[in-house]
């Protein structure tokens, strides 16, 4: 057998680690439109106890857009196959596994895909699908995802001319360097469109009743992106699964209200 | 009306921009008239509800999961396009500017955001949009199509080809994998190229194939009502759509192009036209291929038996020599002639004369062993090239060879023999003489057979 390439994994997803390195590993996996950035406010508070590992999935942020396939991240088990690498490569066991938004669909392909490596799984905002489907409301139609691939091309329309030699990277204009590093949540324009369809056109529900590890889903009390009621079929499906409603309201309770995230988080961990 | 001076209530207020400041979590804290006017909704309606709410639902994602994070993380996010929703259900673009306010402890505690009317933008924005879409679907197609036909073109067996239909396919339509199938003469289908993962073919596969229509499985649900015997596969797959598209030459199917996805996936006419299009590429250069095999092998064959022609039993008698010279185990040529052959020919009609060498030749091809290789060398003279074998291997295949040849035919009632000539030569020896000379040896050798009385064998150990 080849033996896996340590850097690549590593510098394909942007991995970094801190806290304690004999620590519980707690995984930190970011939704979509953001980055790794996406839990400075929270990471932080586990480096006392826990070996913290952030990573970007390939196409955002740090990681390294020539990785991107668009065959294989065409769907979620693309993604969910990384993070078992990143898993493999840092030879994590016991994980807590942090998925925000369509991460925490994310962890649960990767936690059926192989248990082992599984601890807990804490799935902030999860919805399983987007898009209404007969008695199931998962809150948008088609009609809408349109209308944020319409968003997002609308926008980037605008930015794509000044945005793209940052992204590509430009050595020959240090200055360009320095607004990168000022620069949050990014992501190719190509990326986005394909993962906005990926997070919202896909159907995670048959793979919900299937997961065996311990699971703490985190909902917010007002959030538009997975309302109450997804959550709720999220807790039904997943068997013994832990439903907590957090003070905080909208999508983003990571960046909104940290503390209350954080302290969820660890209360289910004990 | 003119604001007084100082008057900063009515400069909110009648700002010509709509103003909110939210609460960290969005929930609006103040709005101004102006932004209450273009929503046709009260104050109390608007405040204490959250931004996004605000939004039609493809916008209010936008802003959920990339404008708000990416607002608390940099404090600024400037010039995003949005859609507001009004009260009477119809929707204004604006675009916004927001900044974040930070609390005595520097986190992140609310947001003011502006919004202006971008209507008249919009529209130009919304026409190029669809322009600059239309341009790089139809630019994205022809590349595919292009590239694809640059492929397909430079490959020279059936199987390259199905690899690069294969690798086409993937790159163009974001599938998981790809498979090309293609049909063998008992018409079941076998696999030519795909990539790891590939399902096996099935009911879709198989209905592509018949129908000689494109068929699609959007999704589980589909695949559970039309193909439940399907199913198990494509959960095990990790398979969620399927396209299957016919390779057809003219009517004919020929094989087919499976493509799976790990996503449900709509399929709309665009997408099955390019995937069909592509087919046809690959088909066309299908056909030409095996058009250029059956000519290549017209050319080195003899037509009525179906044997190979002197052209090709000297490339193949020089390739085993050589083979020969380098294993260093010997060979033989094995020729004979039909003896009295020409009597038959001119007492019982060329036909007749024909069909006996139909019959020998099928005798011929059982008589030798698989690894031989018969010719038709001209008239009724055939050669046979046997590698790896001595003399008395070289003497057995002769033997068996003449022995095949007495036995009686149905054409004719005649009895015909065979005059046999075997040259065998040693791997050693082999390096020293030509093809040319091996042949002539064989040949002097099936005289000697001819002359001692015929209906023998004659085996000459060349060196």
């Amino acid at each position: 057998m080849i033996p896996a390439d340590t850097t690549d994994v590593r510098r394909r997803n942007n991995v970094h680690e801190s806290g304690d390195p004999s620590g519980r590993p707690i995984v930190f996996a970011h939704g979509f439109g953001c980055s790794q950035e996406a839990w400075r406010l929270v990471a932080p508070q586990f480096t006392d106890a826990y070996r913290v590992i952030l990573f970007d999935h390939v196409g955002a942020g740090g990681s390294d857009l020539d990785a991107y396939d668009r065959s294989k991240y065409d769907a979620l088990h693309g993604y969910a196959d990384d993070l078992l690498e990143v898993l493999e490569e840092l030879d994590l066991h016991d994980v807590v596994f942090v998925g925000h938004s369509v991460s925490s669909m994310i962890g649960v392909l990767a936690a059926n895909t192989d248990p082992s490596r599984f601890g807990a799984l804490v799935l902030v905002g999860p919805s399983p699908r987007y898009v209404n489907d007969g008695d199931y409301v998962g809150g948008f139609e088609q009609a809408d995802i349109d209308g944020l691939l319409d968003s997002l091309d609308i926008n980037y329309l605008g930015w794509s001319a000044t945005m793209a030699p940052v992204i590509m990277g430009n050595p020959g204009r240090p200055e360009l360097g320095e607004e990168l590093t000022t620069m949050f949540c990014r992501v190719d324009p190509d990326v986005a469109r394909q993962f906005a369809r990926v997070t919202f056109l896909s159907d995670n529900r048959r793979d919900l009743a299937l997961v065996t590890v311990p699971t703490l889903i985190l909902q917010s009390s007002d959030d538009v992106i997975a309302p109450l009621p997804v959550g709720e079929f999220v807790h039904e499906q997943i068997p013994g699964s832990t439903l907590v409603v957090l003070e905080s309201t909208g999508h983003i309770p990571n960046l909104s209200g940290p503390a209350g995230l954080g302290a969820a988080i660890r209360a289910f961990l004990g | 009306m003119t604001p007084a001076p100082g008057d900063y209530e009515d400069l909110f207020q009648r700002a010509p921009f709509g103003y909110v400041a939210t609460d960290i979590d969005g929930s609006i804290l103040e709005v101004n008239d102006t932004l209450l006017e273009w929503l046709g909704r009260r104050r109390d309606v608007v405040a204490g509800s959250n931004f996004g709410e605000l939004l039609d639902p493809g916008s209010r994602l936008f802003y959920e999961t990339r404008y708000r994070s990416t607002l608390l993380l940099q404090d600024r996010v400037d010039e995003v396009a949005l859609t507001l929703l009004r009260a009477d259900g119809s929707t204004m673009p604006v675009l916004a500017n927001a900044s974040a306010d930070r609390d005595a402890h520097g986190e992140p505690s609310g947001t003011r955001i502006a919004l202006l009317d971008a209507s008249s933008r919009h529209e130009y924005e919304r026409a190029l949009l669809d322009a600059r879409r239309a341009a790089e679907g139809s630019e994205a197609r022809s590349r595919v199509l292009q590239v694809s036909a640059a492929a397909f073109i430079a490959a020279t067996t059936e199987s390259e080809l199905a690899q690069h239909l294969v690798a086409s396919a993937i790159g163009a339509f974001d599938a998981a994998t790809a498979t090309v199938l293609i049909a063998d003469d008992a018409g079941s289908l076998v696999t030519a190229a795909g990539t790891p993962r590939s399902p096996a073919p099935g009911g879709p596969v198989r209905r592509a194939f018949e129908t000689r229509a494109p068929v699609v499985v959007e999704s589980l649900e589909a695949a559970e009502r039309e193909y439940p015997a399907f199913l198990d596969a494509m959960r095990a797959g990790r398979i969620d759509a399927i396209s299957a598209i016919p390779l057809l030459d003219g009517h004919v199917p020929v094989g087919v192009l499976v493509c799976t996805y790990g996503r449900s996936r709509e399929f709309d006419g665009t997408a099955i036209r390019l995937q069909s299009a592509l087919a046809l590429q690959a088909t066309q250069v299908l056909v030409r291929l095996r058009l250029q095999a059956e000519l290549q092998r017209m050319a080195l064959h003899d037509p009525l038996t179906g044997l190979a022609n002197r052209q090709l039993l000297h490339d193949r008698a020089e390739w085993a020599r050589l083979a020969a010279v380098r294993s260093g185990s010997s060979m033989a040529l094995v020729f004979f002639d039909l003896d009295g052959f020409k009597q038959i020919n001119d007492r019982f009609g060329h036909q007749a004369g024909d069909g006996l060498l139909i019959e020998v030749a099928e005798r011929l091809r059982r008589a030798v062993r698989s690894v031989d290789f018969c010719a038709r060398f001209g008239g009724d003279e055939f050669v046979v090239v046997c590698e790896d074998a001595d003399d008395g291997a070289a003497a057995l295949i002769a033997e068996r060879i003449r022995v095949a040849i007495a036995q009686p035919y149905a054409a004719v009632s005649e009895t015909i023999t065979a005059s046999v000539g075997v040259a065998v030569v040693s791997g050693a020896g082999a390096a020293d003489l030509s093809t040319d000379l091996l042949l002539e040896r064989a040949d002097a050798a099936m005289y000697a057979s001819k002359n001692a009385g015929r209906d023998r064998v004659t085996i000459e150990v060349v060196a």
